[in-house]
């Protein structure tokens, strides 16, 4: 197999969009999808005698990001103009940072499934799940805005409802070894931005974007390829088949002997391949220099504590803990904690319900709040395309179903029944609902009993074939009662019961 | 520090400026000049000293984070070249 002739070597440069109120220069607002050219300001429009002032929050989220990575964080970061001609950038210079970024040297750790884990080395060694990404930096910069070639024959729109908006660019050291690597790299940047409540991290809307470098080099050689810059890949999926595709074609022109352009690639997806920019190869010179209309950010420590004690507890160290204090299986941590809101729903749920069992088995109480979760949450959610917090059971409501299954108050199809109907009566308790429909399971012996001896003495000729030695009618009799009870009754009391009076009736005949 | 003609039509095209060759000789001659300004800065040592970004001694000058519509639609517009309804217009450009 020539892939594992090759080792892909992957570094992303992943730009995300701060959810702050307005813009990073300018109190325009910042709100996505408003008409074209309403968002907008004398500052972000780049008018003449303007003067940029950074709005604080940016400065705040992206130290929440440095820190929740790992990176050392400068004591002091300067602003920098990047300077191109392009009509989505009315001043002529983009608004970034060069040599002070104000995050530097960190990392994230990307929890590697089957599938990264088979494309990682072939030498037989166990593979550590985890796998520690790099960062080389993250800095703060603003958006351009969006030019349209395609509406009009002759003129470009433009419209710069997002120019001024918030960035930071994340920039990854060149340690991803596979597609599916940097797909992994890239879901646990949009998690850790969603966690910190800095961006919403939605790839179709472009609030967060990601470009690739990407080589190949023979298996144990140190020495780079010559890499290859893709853009344009605007999903999740997107990026991992781009990049899978781009792989593959430097491995085949490797092994015709051909070489490899250093080149920006753009990732078609309607057509499943990466094709050339084919822009003039004038290297790009953006003469970079201090911007003078913006002074220096100064971080002292009393600003990283501010910051640091604002921290959420972040993904993986949550997926511990509900490993580890709640005994939940790695999967069901994993899938629980992927989602802040789905997290807190679900402790939320489980601290409920501890108020009414006020005890007991607490290991046992979370899987069940979490089998709920998983399965009967997660799927309306995925069905309606809603968030948790628009989920119509609240997780009180919620506990009081686990609680009612837990102490087998109800069984587990009149749960489901009784889940259903709480989506739509939302103003009501599972207790009542499940009362109301009668389907609070009934354990009590002596109201069963009378049933069951109804049961056995309408049926008397079954209960003799089954005295005779036809045991397969046992299921006959469970059917009937469940079917002549008003109500539900616990299936375990009713075959105790069956059996019991069974017996007693054999016995009665063999006397 | 000489500057050669060719630098200077570069970095006039960086900047979308097109000079007459008097205008590039005479460019090419002062920004000699200019660099030979800050190659006598150079003699002083600042070794140990951290690079200065901006005139003023002062930091952290922020704004809150805070909405505020200043000019509308319209306003935004008015100035533009060439616009329509919603948009700027420019040339057509595709990179």
């Amino acid at each position: 197999m020539l892939h594992e002739k090759y080792e892909p070597v992957i570094g992303l440069e992943v730009h995300v969009q701060l959810q702050t109120d307005a813009k990073i220069f300018s109190p325009d607002s910042t709100a996505f999808g408003a008409a074209p050219n309403t968002n907008v300001d004398p500052i972000s429009l780049g008018h003449p005698g303007t003067l940029p002032v950074l709005n604080k929050k940016v400065v705040e989220y992206t130290l929440r990001m440095g820190l929740a990575t790992h990176c050392s964080i400068a004591s002091r970061a300067v602003f920098a103009r990047k300077h191109y001609f392009y009509p989505d950038l009315p001043k002529g210079y983009q608004i970034s940072q060069f040599d002070t970024p104000i995050c530097h040297d960190g990392y994230v750790e990307i929890l590697l499934d089957d599938e990264a884990v088979d494309t990682v080395g072939g030498d037989g060694q166990p593979q550590e799940p985890t796998k520690r990404i790099g960062l080389t930096r993250i800095h703060m910069e603003e958006d351009a805005g969006k030019s349209m070639h395609d509406r009009d024959p002759h003129d470009t729109l433009v419209d710069y409802n997002r120019c001024g908006v918030p960035l930071i660019e994340i920039v990854s050291e060149p340690d991803l070894r596979s597609a599916h690597e940097a797909y992994l790299y890239l879901q646990k940047i949009r998690q850790l931005v969603r966690y910190l409540g800095i961006s919403d991290g939605n790839m179709e809307e472009g609030s967060l974007r990601c470009d690739a470098n990407v080589s190949v080099r023979p298996r144990g050689r140190r020495q780079l390829g010559t890499k290859t810059e893709v853009k344009n890949m605007n999903s999740f999926r997107n990026v991992e088949r781009a990049l899978e595709y781009e792989i593959d074609r430097q491995i085949k022109r490797r092994e015709l002997g051909e070489s490899i352009a250093q080149e920006t690639l753009l990732w078609d997806a309607d057509r499943g391949e990466t094709r050339s920019m084919r822009s003039k190869e004038e290297a790009h010179d953006y003469r970079y220099f201090p911007d003078p209309d913006l002074v220096e950010v100064a971080i002292d420590e009393s600003m990283l504590e501010a910051v640091r004690s604002s921290l959420p507890e972040m993904p993986d160290a949550r997926r511990r803990r509900f490993e580890e204090e709640m005994g939940l299986p790695a999967y069901d941590a994993s899938v629980l904690t992927e989602e802040r809101a789905v997290a807190d729903y679900f402790e939320q749920t489980l601290s409920a319900l501890f108020k009414r069992t006020k005890g007991g088995n607490t290991q046992a109480q979370a899987k069940e709040v979490s089998n709920f979760v998983m399965t009967d949450v997660m799927r309306i959610l995925n069905e309606r395309g809603i968030g948790v917090d628009a989920f119509p059971i609240t997780a009180d409501r919620l506990a009081q179903l686990v609680y009612l299954r837990m102490e087998d108050k109800v069984n587990s199809s009149a749960a489901q029944e009784v889940f259903e109907a709480m989506l739509e009566e939302t103003d009501r308790s599972a207790g009542k609902i499940a009362e109301e429909r009668n389907l609070i399971q009934v354990s009590d012996k002596g109201t069963i009993e009378p049933v069951v001896n109804r049961v056995l003495d309408e049926n008397t000729e079954q209960v003799q074939t089954y005295l005779d030695g036809k045991d397969g009618l046992f299921g006959y009799f469970i059917g009937q009662v469940m079917r002549s009870f008003e109500g539900s009754p616990d299936p375990q009391v009713v075959r105790e019961l069956i059996r019991e009076k069974l017996e007693a009736r054999r016995e009665q005949a063999n006397n | 520090m000489a500057i050669s003609r060719d630098e200077v039509r570069h970095i006039a095209s960086l900047a979308r400026l097109r000079f007459s060759d008097d205008e590039e000789q005479q460019m090419a001659e002062e920004m000699g000049k200019i660099l030979d300004y800050v190659d006598k800065l150079e003699e002083l040592d600042t070794s140990g000293i951290p690079p200065m970004s901006h005139v003023l001694d002062i930091h952290n000058v922020f704004r809150e984070d805070e909405v505020e519509q200043r000019i509308d639609h319209e306003d935004a517009l008015r100035n533009a070249p060439d616009a329509d309804s919603d948009y700027f217009r420019v040339p057509k450009v595709i990179e």
